[in-house]
C-alpha cells in the first residue's frame, strides 16, 4: 500500500538506515527526508568528528529517486512549513535528536524539546490525526537505573518498559522531557504515536557511543576482562543493532496493537564481560581477566570518572572536546539490565539478537572500511 | 655498573625496546625486537663478562674520591657492590660459591628485560596504531591538537 512517510534527522546514523530499510522493504512508499541545512548541522553535530573528520554516515541514500530531502530546522517554526505544506502523511518518524553527552542542558532542551514541541504543534494543525501514526525515537536511558526485582539467588531481573524515569544524565533528561511533551500531545490531540525505547546502538557507519568502545580496545590493544565479584553484581551491556533497531520501528509502525506504547529495543541480556572478551578477541588484541570486588570496581570507576572529569573541564576550557565524554564514563558502574519481552510477544524477530552477532557484523564492517586500525 | 644496576637496566631498556619497537621499527620488520633484545643483552653479558673476569681494568674509577677498589677482584667487587659509583658501598666481597649466583643474576638479565618489554607493551602498545594503557593518561590537550590538524588537513 502506497504511504506518504517523514524521517527526520535524516542525515543521522539511524535515519539513513531508516530511508534503506524503507526503500528495500516498501518499495511503494515515499520518503519526505529531512535534516538540518549543511552549515548548521556541522556546526552542532561535532560528536560526528571526534576521531575524524572523513567517517561519514551513507547520507548517499538521500539522492534515491523516491526520496525527497527538504531542509528543515526543529528550532526553527517557519522551517518546518515546507515539509507538511499540502502534504498528508501516513507516518513520521521522529529520529531526529542531539544525541551528544558533551551538549549543555540549555542546547539540548532546545534542540530535543523545544524541537519536537515545535513539530507536534504543526502536525496537529495540518494532518489528519486519525490516520497519522508518529514514531518517536527515545532511549532506555529515561529509566536510568531502576530498582531491579530479583530471582531466588538475587540476581537482577530485567525491566519491563513501566519502569518511572530517572534519567542520569542530561541527555537522558532532555529525552525524558521529550516524552512528557509527546505525552501532552498525545492526550490533548489523541495522537496515535509509539515510542521506541533503544538501547545505545552499534552497526555500521556508528561513530559516537559504543564506536568509543571499539576505539578504546583497538587504540590500547587491551581487552579489560574485569570480572565483578560477587557475580550478582555483574553489570549488563545493554546494545541494538542499527538493522535491527530500523527494522523494529518499520514493524511497530504497521502494528496496530503497538499504538501508544513504549518499546525496548534491546538485544538479548549480555555482560560487560563477555562483550569486552569477545570484542577484544575479533580485534585480535590481548585479554586479560581482571577479577574485582564489587566495591573495588566502584572505586576504581569512580577514579576513572574523576580523571575523565579532569579531561572535560580542560577540552571545555580549550573550546574543544575531549575523546570521550563524562557521561559514558558515569555508565561504567551502571546497572542497564532490559527486557526486550514485550516488542518479541508482538511478533518481532531480532536479525541479531545476541551480542556476537551484534557485534561481529559491526566490527568486520569497521575494520573492513578501515574505521578500526588493523595491520592486515 | 654492579648486577643490580644491570637488572634495573635490562628492565628499563626492554621496556623502551617494546616502546621504540611500536612506534618505530614493527612497520619496518617484525624481528626488530628480538635483533634489539639480543643486541642490548648480549652487549651487557660481554662487558659484565669482561669485568667479573678483571678483563675490563675498573680501577680506573678510582679517580673519584668515594670509590676505592681493591687492586685484586676489583672486577668482582665493582660487580656485586652495585652503585658505588653514586657513593653507595655495601663492601660485599667475592665469596667462593657466589659464582652461581653470579650466574644467576647475569641470567636474569634476559628475564627483567623480557619483564620490561612486556610492560612496555601494556603501556605503549605494541602494533604501530596502538597506545597502551597509556591512552587512559594521556593528557587531553595532545588529543585536541591531533584532532585540530587532523579536521585541518582535511578542510584544505
Amino acid at each position: 500500500m502506497r504511504k506518504l512517510v517523514l524521517i527526520d534527522g535524516a542525515k543521522g546514523h539511524t535515519g539513513t538506515f531508516l530511508i534503506r530499510e524503507v526503500l528495500k522493504s516498501k518499495p511503494d512508499w515515499k520518503i519526505i527526508a529531512t535534516d538540518l541545512p549543511v552549515e548548521k548541522r556541522n556546526k552542532i553535530m561535532t560528536k560526528e568528528t571526534i576521531f575524524s573528520r572523513t567517517f561519514k554516515y551513507m547520507t548517499e541514500i538521500l539522492e534515491n529517486e523516491k526520496v525527497t530531502f527538504v531542509s528543515s530546522d526543529l528550532t526553527d517554526k517557519e522551517s518546518l512549513n515546507n515539509l507538511f505544506k499540502e502534504r498528508k502523511y501516513d507516518l513520521i518518524f521522529h529520529t531526529a535528536s542531539l544525541y551528544d553527552y558533551f551538549a549543555p542542558l540549555d542546547l539540548l532542551r532546545k534542540v530535543n524539546v523545544e524541537g519536537i514541541r515545535n513539530l507536534l504543534e504543526i502536525v496537529c494543525k495540518t494532518q489528519d490525526l486519525e490516520k497519522l501514526r508518529f514514531i518517536h525515537w527515545s532511549t532506555c536511558g529515561v529509566y536510568g537505573e531502576p530498582k531491579y526485582k530479583k530471582d531466588n539467588k538475587k540476581y537482577p531481573i530485567p525491566t519491563d518498559e513501566t519502569v518511572p524515569y530517572n534519567p542520569p544524565n542530561n541527555y537522558s533528561v532532555s529525552k525524558m522531557e521529550q516524552e512528557m511533551v509527546l505525552k501532552e500531545y498525545v492526550n490533548d490531540y489523541k495522537l496515535k504515536e509509539v515510542i521506541i525505547r533503544s538501547a545505545p546502538i552499534m552497526g555500521p557507519y556508528q561513530v559516537y557511543g559504543i564506536f568509543h568502545l571499539f576505539q578504546i580496545v583497538n587504540k590500547s590493544g587491551f581487552g579489560p576482562g574485569i570480572h565483578v565479584y560477587p557475580k550478582k553484581k555483574r553489570l549488563a551491556m545493554p546494545l541494538i543493532h542499527v538493522k535491527d533497531l530500523v527494522r523494529a520501528a518499520l514493524f511497530l509502525a504497521e502494528n496496530h496493537n503497538a499504538i501508544g506504547q513504549a518499546y525496548n529495543l534491546v538485544i538479548d541480556v549480555c555482560f560487560q564481560e563477555e562483550f569486552l572478551e569477545y570484542l577484544a578477541d575479533l580485534l585480535n588484541v590481548n585479554y586479560f581477566n581482571f577479577p574485582i570486588w564489587w566495591p573495588f570496581y566502584k572505586l576504581l570507576s569512580k577514579f576513572l570518572f574523576w580523571l575523565d572529569s579532569r579531561k572535560e573541564k580542560k577540552a571545555r576550557k580549550l573550546n574543544s572536546r575531549p575523546p570521550l565524554d563524562l557521561s559514558m564514563t558515569g555508565y561504567m558502574n551502571h546497572q542497564y539490565l532490559f527486557s526486550n519481552k514485550k516488542i518479541k510477544d508482538l511478533g518481532f524477530e531480532f536479525k541479531f539478537p545476541d551480542y556476537k552477532s551484534a557485534t561481529k557484523d559491526t566490527v568486520e564492517w569497521y575494520l573492513k572500511n578501515k574505521w578500526l586500525e588493523s595491520e592486515y | 655498573m654492579g648486577f643490580l644496576e644491570g637488572l634495573i637496566l635490562s628492565f628499563a631498556a626492554g621496556w623502551i625496546n617494546s616502546y621504540l619497537y611500536r612506534k618505530y621499527l614493527r612497520k619496518h620488520n617484525k624481528d626488530w625486537i628480538v635483533f634489539l633484545a639480543l643486541i642490548f643483552l648480549s652487549i651487557l653479558w660481554m662487558i659484565d663478562s669482561l669485568i667479573y673476569f678483571d678483563i675490563i681494568n675498573m680501577t680506573w674509577l678510582n679517580f673519584l674520591s668515594w670509590v676505592n677498589l681493591p687492586s685484586i677482584g676489583h672486577g668482582k667487587y665493582f660487580l656485586w657492590n652495585s652503585f658505588l659509583i653514586f657513593g653507595v658501598d655495601f663492601q660485599i666481597n667475592h665469596q667462593p660459591g657466589m659464582e652461581v649466583i653470579a650466574g644467576f643474576l647475569l641470567i636474569s638479565y634476559l628475564f627483567w628485560y623480557y619483564f620490561g618489554s612486556k610492560l612496555g607493551k601494556v603501556i605503549h602498545g605494541y602494533k604501530t596504531y596502538q597506545q597502551g594503557h597509556y591512552l587512559i593518561f594521556r593528557p587531553v590537550k595532545k588529543f585536541i591538537k591531533e584532532r585540530e590538524e587532523n579536521l585541518n588537513q582535511l578542510k584544505q
